[in-house]
């Protein structure tokens, strides 16, 4: 018996190729995502345990949230007394403070350097200490406030040199300074491609930090002290708000900041893998039920032979297996090649990936391996079962087209899986549970799949009518497409899945473009937003300078951050002067006193007010990154606003709780009278030595806001584009399997004078026809995902709807062209057939 | 024979085939000349292998000839491209094979005006109505090919096939799967398109009966052409034919 299945495999060959393929390609993400989340892991537990060489004890001021220094901003500074403490404790060799903030950089050209992603970090640089981790490769150290260093990769892809001006906007407005020098950190360019701009230690502090402060000590220990002893006689100096840490601690804990981020990422990838791998099994299916179909006499003369139901079922499931198996190994090793493919996509991000090995571990093997040959084994269990079943009967009988079984079971099994899937989907969302959500995805997307066969043959002959007008070829291609209901729904599931995976999210999008336009008719009363490149908290000066303005009424500055608030936990929020607010929002107050809020007053929306289970006059706990808990008073409750968010204190409350007192977003309103014209060169005055800052009238920001939207969309459409291309090869290979179903039928068509061209617009119509009802039903069912998702979304800010209607045209186009592209191969094929040939295959 | 002045339906001039190459070659035809008059109907009779269905294949453009020329209506049919040669099939030549002859998904009616939908032209209304009539299926149109009889199925392929007025028709063993009545039925629907249209029919069968209906037979033997006999009845051919194998 299995000597029989591996004749057979080899005979099929080719015609698993291409469902192995499609295995091999999820396979391959999941082992290219790994891959590389292993490798970067490496690299940066080497980099940062090069950098901290030489450290033992780290002193940085502690953090109400925690370890993260995710909130590294929030840390009170350590005061320079503390230092001269420390440097008196024995077994202190040298101890040194830095500063490091986010900064803005202006090249040359005046223009501010807008970052893709890594910061810009104004840093200190000690000239001759040895726990410095900047090294100066090029020039000199720099001296004063005029001077500066400067990362060697930012230096390379800003085409910048030694001797030129740039600026610098820290604390204060801004400051020109001379590049004196080019520096290395650790053994990189530059810090995962952040953008280090180093001063001599008094100037980054009155730059960036606070004069007489550092962010964090560096301590290097006498010979023969440990680390962890060295670091509890520092910690019994400390004042409270401060805490001291191993290097060993250190090191984990900025590596486990890279790494959080490096794990959505490698989630992220997943998910995309998970996508490709669920379509990948459609395929899988598809193929062995064709050959199956295509093989009953001779699984039938197997049982007529003595072959039990079990050894027929195992035999499929072998070949499964065995397809499995060798997807499985050419995934992962296709996957660590992706992984270099992935490591240019994060530079395309402007993420700098230290170099380093490529590091493949053997869970990563073992995942693959594993994942492969279920995924591929699974797929393959139902179509197994149904060989099992073929009768040996069967041998004898003239093997015609699978009769029309009834659909009813169908019916009910799919709608009985539809309505799983869609109570776990908005289940899911209503609660928040990611896992929940997936599992709707795949149940409803299964109840669709088992389900359309139903409605298949009417639909596909509506798709395909057009085309039976103009000719033959067109009315054979559309019959041929409605003949089997089971594969051409089968296919066209497979197609469907990340085609409503992209009408989905486009609906998001497209919902939430409109809720913007909407939000900011409703809730926006500033005539201006100003804010710098994704929201970089910048200088308070900018704010004091417009309102010197004569034609500016009201310029209302934010401060965001976050705070926990009671039981709802870390959330945003805003501080601003409250009487400014009621000019730059329509804000409606419906209990309290939003302009009188006070000192410990805290404003709530109504929907986090009724989330809380708080009323004016009620306390909540309030706990900040730097100060601790407070209680709070609720000063006032506010209707929902997009640009109110949650909470709001007053701009002095927020001073007084946060270290870091950076605006982020500027508000301002023009005096009434005042033409556009005029109101925006007030602004542009006022901001004149801001040049990171960028001003947006309602209109700019919608746009803006509308832009970012979509190139979020399209990263995500870009991915789904996978399982997409996988979804084309099931098209391939059902027409392929077809052709070779069908090479009588070819043969016959041919020898009554059917031409090639004519037999190739054939198969190409009944391609267009699966692949345009695949789109039909995606677009369907993501939109379906897409009004729940907008409907769970609607307190996060996205109240509105809107259909993606050219999205959704431009899905349906290009099905159509992915099926005259997928029609080529097979169509080729079946021109190629030798008429007597064909017509002589029994 | 023929009157030199008229052009024969089917003329074949030294048609040479074989198949494979060097020590395995195999000659399926060794020379075969034959003028097929318009208006009649030809039975080919040999033993199995003397080449009857590589003649009609090569006849019927549906196979290369090694040399030789074969003209359909006047037409010279070696060395046309694939292009035109499945052209001419499709308007100048019918061909009834001995099985699946039809396509499962259209019905007999849309089976019977495929070439005609092929070509993209409208059906000769008066003709397609006489060819639908004679096979004695009007009724049965909507019917698909697995809801008929084989002797049916074989008629509604015999209507396919003269449906474009073709100058000839090739049916390579139409009544080998049917059952003698069947048989019948079909051979003397062959038998009337000759007779009463005038269309031309060149069909190979083993069986006397069958080449009975014909108003000639010609005999095929290793590839060559052998003998040929006129106003054929079973028992002469039959006779014939005992004196053929007996001279093997
Ligand atoms: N495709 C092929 N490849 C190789 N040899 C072939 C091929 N087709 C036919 N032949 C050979 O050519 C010769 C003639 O075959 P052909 O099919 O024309 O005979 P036939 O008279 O139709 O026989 P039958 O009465 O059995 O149908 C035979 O010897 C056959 O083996
Ligand atoms: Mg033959």
């Amino acid at each position: 018996m299995l000597r029989a299945t591996w004749r057979g495999l080899l005979a099929r060959k080719l015609r698993l190729l291409l469902a192995s393929f499609s295995v091999l390609l999820g396979i391959a993400f999941v082992s290219g995502a790994l891959v590389l989340t292993d490798s970067l892991s490496r690299v940066f537990d080497n980099l940062f345990s090069t950098i901290n060489q030489g450290t033992a004890v780290t002193v940085q001021g502690r953090s109400a949230f925690g370890s993260s220094s995710f909130e590294g901003s929030d840390r009170e500074p350590v005061p320079q007394s503390v230092l001269q403490a420390v440097s008196k404790v024995d077994g202190v060799s040298s101890v040194v403070g830095s500063v490091s903030r986010p900064t803005t950089l202006l090249l040359p050209n005046g223009k501010a350097f807008k970052s893709k992603g890594p910061p810009v970090l104004g840093v200190s640089y000690h000239v001759s200490s040895p726990l410095e981790s900047l090294t100066i490769v090029r020039g000199s150290a720099p001296v004063g406030l005029d001077q500066v260093l400067v990362d060697a990769n930012t230096i390379d892809k800003q085409h910048l040199a030694i001797g030129q001006r740039i600026g610098v906007i820290g604390n204060r407005p801004k400051q020109v300074a001379t590049i004196v020098g080019i520096a290395r950190f650790g053994p990189t360019n530059s810090l995962a491609g952040a953008t280090l701009l180093a001063f001599d230690p008094p100037s980054a502090q009155q730059l960036f930090g606070t004069p007489g402060a550092w962010d964090s000590l560096s301590v290097a220990s006498d010979p023969g002290v440990s680390d962890q002893a060295l670091r509890d006689r520092i910690a019994a100096v400390l004042p409270k708000n401060d805490e001291a840490l191993t290097s060993a601690q250190s090191t984990a804990q900025q590596s486990d900041d890279i790494k959080q981020g490096l794990r959505f990422f490698n989630i992220f990838l997943q998910v995309f893998a998970g996508v490709a791998l669920f379509v990948g099994m459609f395929l899988i299916f598809n193929t062995f039920s064709m050959l199956i179909a295509q093989r009953t006499r001779e699984l039938a003369l197997m049982r007529a032979l003595g072959a039990s139901r079990g050894q027929v079922m195992r035999s499929v499931l072998v070949e499964s297996l065995a397809v499995g198996l060798v997807s499985s190994l050419g995934g992962f090793a296709a996957g660590v090649g992706l992984a270099v493919g992935f490591r240019s996509l994060l530079n395309a991000f402007g993420i700098e990936i230290p170099k380093g090995a490529t590091v493949v571990e053997l869970r990563t093997f073992v995942v693959c391996l594993v994942v492969g040959v279920l995924v591929t084994v699974a797929a393959a269990v139902i179509p197994a079962r149904r060989a099992a079943r073929v009768a040996p009967v069967q041998a004898m009988r003239e093997s015609g087209p699978a009769e029309d079984k009834s659909l009813v079971g169908r019916t009910i099994v799919g709608a009985l899986l539809l309505a799983v899937g869609v109570l776990a989907l908005v289940s899911g969302l209503a609660q928040g549970t990611l896992a929940l959500v997936g599992l709707g995805a795949v149940f409803s997307f299964l109840g669709v799949t088992v389900i359309s066969p139903v409605f298949a043959r009417p639909v596909v002959g509506l798709l395909g009518l057009p085309f039976s007008q103009v000719g033959v070829a067109g009315r054979l291609g559309r019959g041929n497409a409605m003949r089997n209901p089971r594969r051409t729904s089968t296919t066209a599931a497979a197609l469907m899945i990340g085609l409503a995976l992209v009408a989905a999210i486009s609906t998001l999008g497209s919902s939430a473009k409109k809720s913007v336009v909407a939000a900011v008719a409703t809730s926006l009363g500033a005539d201006y937003v100003l804010h710098t490149d994704q929201f970089m908290p910048f200088s308070q000066d900018a704010a004091t300078a417009l309102a010197k303005q004569p034609q500016l009424a009201e310029v209302a500055a934010f401060t965001q951050g976050q705070a926990k608030i009671g039981k709802a936990g870390r959330s945003f929020v805003q501080g601003v002067d409250p009487k400014a607010l009621a000019t730059v929002l329509k804000l409606k107050v419906l209990s309290g006193n939003l302009v009188r809020l006070g000192q410990d007053q805290l404003a709530v929306s109504k929907t986090e007010a009724k989330n809380l289970g708080v009323k004016v006059g009620d306390r909540v706990p309030v706990t900040w990154a730097r100060t601790g808990q407070h209680d709070f008073t609720v000063g006032a409750v506010f209707d929902n606003n997009q640009f109110a968010g949650g909470y709001i204190v007053s701009a002095s409350t927020y001073a007084a709780n946060v270290t870091d007192k950076k605006d982020s977003v500027v508000a301002v309103k023009a005096v009434a009278g005042a033409t556009p014209a005029e109101s925006r060169a007030a602004v542009e005055r006022g901001l004149a030595d801001f040049p990171n800052i960028q001003i947006e009238d309602q209109a700019e920001f919608v746009k803006k806001q509308g832009d970012q939207i979509d190139s979020v969309l399209n990263i995500i459409t870009g991915l789904l584009l996978l399982s997409i291309v996988i979804a084309m090869l099931g098209i391939i290979n059902t027409l392929a399997l077809s052709v070779v179903e069908r090479t009588r039928e070819l043969g016959l068509l041919r020898a009554v004078g059917l031409q090639r061209r004519q037999l190739k617009r054939m198969i190409r119509v009944e391609s267009v026809v699966i692949a345009v009802f695949g789109a039909l039903l995606g677009t369907v069912v993501g939109v379906g995902f897409g009004y729940a998702l907008v409907t769970a979304l609607h307190d996060q800010g996205i109240t509105e709807f809107a259909l993606p209607i050219k999205r959704i045209v431009e899905v349906l186009v290009i099905a159509a062209l992915g099926g005259v592209v997928a029609a080529a191969l097979p169509a080729r094929r079946a021109a190629k057939l030798k008429v007597l040939d064909a017509i002589a295959t029994a | 024979m023929t009157s030199p002045t008229t052009v024969p339906a089917v003329r074949a001039v030294d048609v040479r085939k074989s198949y494979g190459k060097g020590e395995t070659a195999v000659t399926a035809l060794a020379g075969v000349s034959l003028d097929v008059p318009k208006g009649q109907m030809t039975a080919v009779m040999g033993p199995s292998g003397s080449g009857k269905s590589t003649l009609m294949h090569c006849l019927a453009g549906l196979d290369s000839v090694d040399t030789g020329s074969i003209e359909i209506g006047g037409t010279q049919v070696v060395g046309l491209g694939d292009k035109q040669i499945t052209q001419l099939r499709r308007d100048r030549i019918g061909f009834v094979f001995q099985q699946f002859n039809l396509l499962p998904t259209l019905t007999a009616g849309e089976n019977i005006s495929l070439p005609l939908d092929i070509a993209g032209k409208k059906p000769d209304q008066a003709w397609y109505d006489e060819v639908v009539r004679a096979t004695g299926l009007s009724d049965r149109l909507s019917h698909r090919p697995s809801e008929l009889s084989g002797g049916q199925q074989q008629r509604v392929a015999c209507a396919r096939a003269l449906v474009t007025k073709p100058d000839v028709v090739f049916a390579d063993e139409p009544t080998g799967n049917l059952d003698s009545r069947s048989g019948a039925e079909v051979l003397s629907f062959l038998q009337s398109t000759a007779r009463v249209h005038g269309q031309t029919v060149v069909m190979v069968t083993h069986d006397p009966n069958a080449a009975g209906y014909a108003d000639r037979v010609v005999f095929l033997a290793d590839g060559l052409l052998v003998d040929e006999m006129d106003a054929p009845t079973a028992e002469k051919v039959l006779e014939r034919m005992k004196r053929f194998e007996a001279s093997v």
